[in-house]
């Protein structure tokens, strides 16, 4: 069996097979049918099935919010404390007695999540002193055992925001006396290592890797866009620039090198080289054109031709066996 | 949520309907097929070719290219950007032709404007634009924000003739509009047909989240917008469990899930995106689950700000609704051979 044929069927395919006659009238009727036509009423189930459960626990868990929200002031300590933690034990209850359930990530999720309110709970009642982004800290570290135990990429993901909350938190209550290209920096380096996290430990989960690439790279490649393309005194300058720019082609270069059978990283990295090259292209133009406007025309053509050729290269890497789109 | 080649392959010839020999044909047809690049390369073209535009038109606005001149060159751009996309097909000259009919469009519909043409006939121009271009160029991204612009132009010559148009009623109309193209998906090849829905179903949404937001001061959507919404949920569910060949007893599920989506009424938004996830699924349309999955938690995430009950009236609202859907996974589940 080919790859061809293991991917998911496409209409403009059929329509393809129709048109050089190897599918009949009847035969691409029935394939459009079964390719994009309702499943029968005994295939909606897996879907019913998790719809409901997450549309169900994330209002339960909204409902939990909002309440806490209405009668905070009024509500008894061992009450606040009470909930949470019944929701808590609830939940974790559920994920040991249904260890087979598809609802036992969800379950273990819900707890993962209600340990935030619990933490904040416990910080005001005790007046702990602690500061916000040690409850984002604390929240990430005590939420990791579900995660490790319920092997579910969303919640992996939020421990990552969550990750990422804390350490902006941590930057801001420091009144942000780093180098505001020193909070990217941070910020690059800690998605940088979720990224390589998921890469290495959950191969099979393809998006938790993109989005933490993409979270990695958009921040310094935007900044070193406008460093390259315009350069002069900036609202984030006296920072340590050169830093961020490696920063930027380092991770250009390693999702061009780590990540060859993924389409999405080849695509970040085909899109970080294509806007720095512009950057580039575009100091040179309007500084060796006058006037500067007269750069403009040339730039369009340049992207033309620039964005062309990383399309005619992904489309090329889509082609080859292994690479994952 | 689809299957693959290899399984309808497998189930036509089953079905008789595909001979061995023709069977045999498929896989190194399928090699020699242009392959088509997922959303994300595409939207890499797309954005490439709107920067070129943008490029374009500044290099024009610039060298002082304005009104007569600026709408005949524009007319001339536009016009050579089709009939390059039409004519080619490579990754280089699909950028140059995007950036021409792009370019195009944005110095025609400026030179209409530098002329003194009323709001109402720019409006009227971009709709007629907009609409040529679905038509016409063979492109899905480019098809899909075509019929974006369109709806947008629809309603902004619809404010500047009439000074009154209701917006709840156009993005109903536009709502409903997309799920009709869904629905007919499976009947008909065509290849504007999946844009244009999508391009309908976003507008629709995001209109519905624009006019709730609160931050777009005087907008608002009508309260009343909730039974519009309902009953083009109801219409189409309906037609899907007829599809699905569906029972007496899944039909009470249906609508069963349609009153609780009610309690929200709201923030229309939810019902909205629910009646979208559930078609995805009916069109085994991945892309559309993600996009109603995104709009769902934003209509969610509106909930807290617009409702103008006490948060322990809304706290209630949504615990029901939640031990509603709990409710329903825990009848789904009892029953393994029924949805």
């Amino acid at each position: 069996m080919t790859d061809a044929m293991l991917a998911p069927a496409t209409a403009d395919a059929f329509r393809a097979l129709h048109e050089t006659g190897t599918l009949t009238s009847a035969a691409y009727r029935r394939a459009l049918q079964l390719a994009v036509g309702t499943p029968p009423s005994s295939r909606w189930k897996p879907f019913l099935s998790s719809a409901s459960l997450i549309l169900g626990a994330s209002m339960l868990l909204a409902g939990a919010v909002y309440f806490f929200a209405f009668n905070w002031e009024a509500m008894p300590r061992l009450l606040r404390f009470g909930v949470l933690e019944a929701g808590i034990a609830g939940a974790g209850l559920f994920a040991i007695l249904r260890p087979t359930s598809p609802a036992r990530s969800v379950a273990l999720g819900f707890a993962a999540v209600l340990l935030g309110p619990l933490l904040a709970v416990y910080a005001q009642e005790y007046q702990t002193g602690a500061d916000p982004w040690e409850l984002f800290a604390g929240w990430t570290l005590l939420a990791l055992p579900f995660a490790i135990v319920a092997r579910w990429t969303p919640l992996w993901m939020l421990l990552g925001v969550l990750a990422n909350v804390g350490l902006s938190r941590w930057f801001q209550e420091r009144g942000f006396d780093a180098p505001f290209n020193g909070v990217v920096l941070a910020h690059w380096t800690l998605n940088a290592a979720i990224c390589a996290g998921f890469a290495i430990a959950a191969p099979g989960g393809r998006w938790g890797a993109r989005f933490f690439a993409l979270a990695a790279l958009a921040p310094p490649l935007f900044l070193s866009a406008v460093w390259t393309a315009f350069p002069g005194d900036h609202w984030f300058s006296g920072s340590p620039r050169p830093v961020l720019f490696a920063a930027t082609v380092t991770s250009v270069a390693v999702l061009l090198s780590a990540f060859r059978k993924d389409l999405f990283m080849l695509s970040l990295s085909a899109t970080g080289a294509l806007v720095l090259l512009g950057s580039f292209a575009w100091r040179l133009l309007s500084g060796a054109l006058s006037p500067d406007d007269y750069g403009h025309l040339p730039m369009a053509a340049l992207l033309i031709v620039g964005v062309g050729l990383a399309v005619w290269l992904l489309k090329r890497a889509q082609r080859a066996p292994g690479v994952r789109a | 949520v689809r299957p693959s080649f290899a399984e309808v392959i497998g189930t036509l010839s089953s079905e008789g309907l595909l001979p061995p020999e023709r069977a045999a044909e498929v896989a190194p047809r399928l090699r020699t097929l242009e392959v088509r690049p997922p959303w994300y390369v595409r939207a890499i073209s797309g954005m490439g070719g709107w920067t070129a535009a943008a490029f374009v038109g500044a290099f024009a606005w610039f060298i002082g290219l304005q009104n007569e001149p600026a709408l005949i060159v524009g007319a001339i751009l536009l016009a050579v950007g089709i009939a390059v996309r039409r004519t080619l097909n490579g990754p280089f000259s699909n950028q140059l032709a995007l950036a021409l009919a792009l370019s195009g469009e944005l110095l025609a519909l400026q030179g209409m404007h530098g002329l003194g043409f009323s709001a109402e006939h720019v409006a009227l121009a971009t709709l007629g634009v907009e609409l040529l271009l679905v038509v016409l160029y063979p492109d899905p991204l480019m098809r899909f924000v075509s019929t974006i612009l369109a709806c947008v132009a629809m309603s902004s010559w619809l404010y500047a003739a009439t000074d009154n148009a209701d917006l709840t009623v156009q993005l109903l109309i536009a709502f409903a509009s997309g799920m009709a193209l869904f629905v007919v998906r499976p009947r008909s090849g065509s290849s504007w047909l999946v844009p244009v829905a999508y391009g309908l179903t976003a507008t629709s949404l995001g209109a519905m989240a624009w006019l709730l937001s609160p931050a777009f001061g005087p907008l608002s959507l009508d309260p009343r917008a909730i039974w519009g919404v309902a009953a083009i949920a109801a219409l189409f569910g309906a037609f899907l469990l007829h599809e699905a060949q569906a029972g007496l007893r899944q039909y009470l599920v249906g609508a069963a899930v349609l009153l609780a989506m009610l309690l929200l009424w709201s923030t229309p938004g939810v019902l909205a995106a629910t009646a979208v996830l559930a078609m995805g699924f009916a069109r085994r349309d991945s892309k559309l689950i993600a996009i109603a999955a995104a709009f769902l938690l934003l209509f969610g995430a509106q909930f807290y700000y617009l409702l103008d009950w006490s948060l322990l009236a809304k706290s209630g609202t949504l615990v029901a609704s939640g031990l509603l859907f709990l409710a329903l996974r825990f009848y789904v589940e009892r029953r393994p051979n029924e949805a």
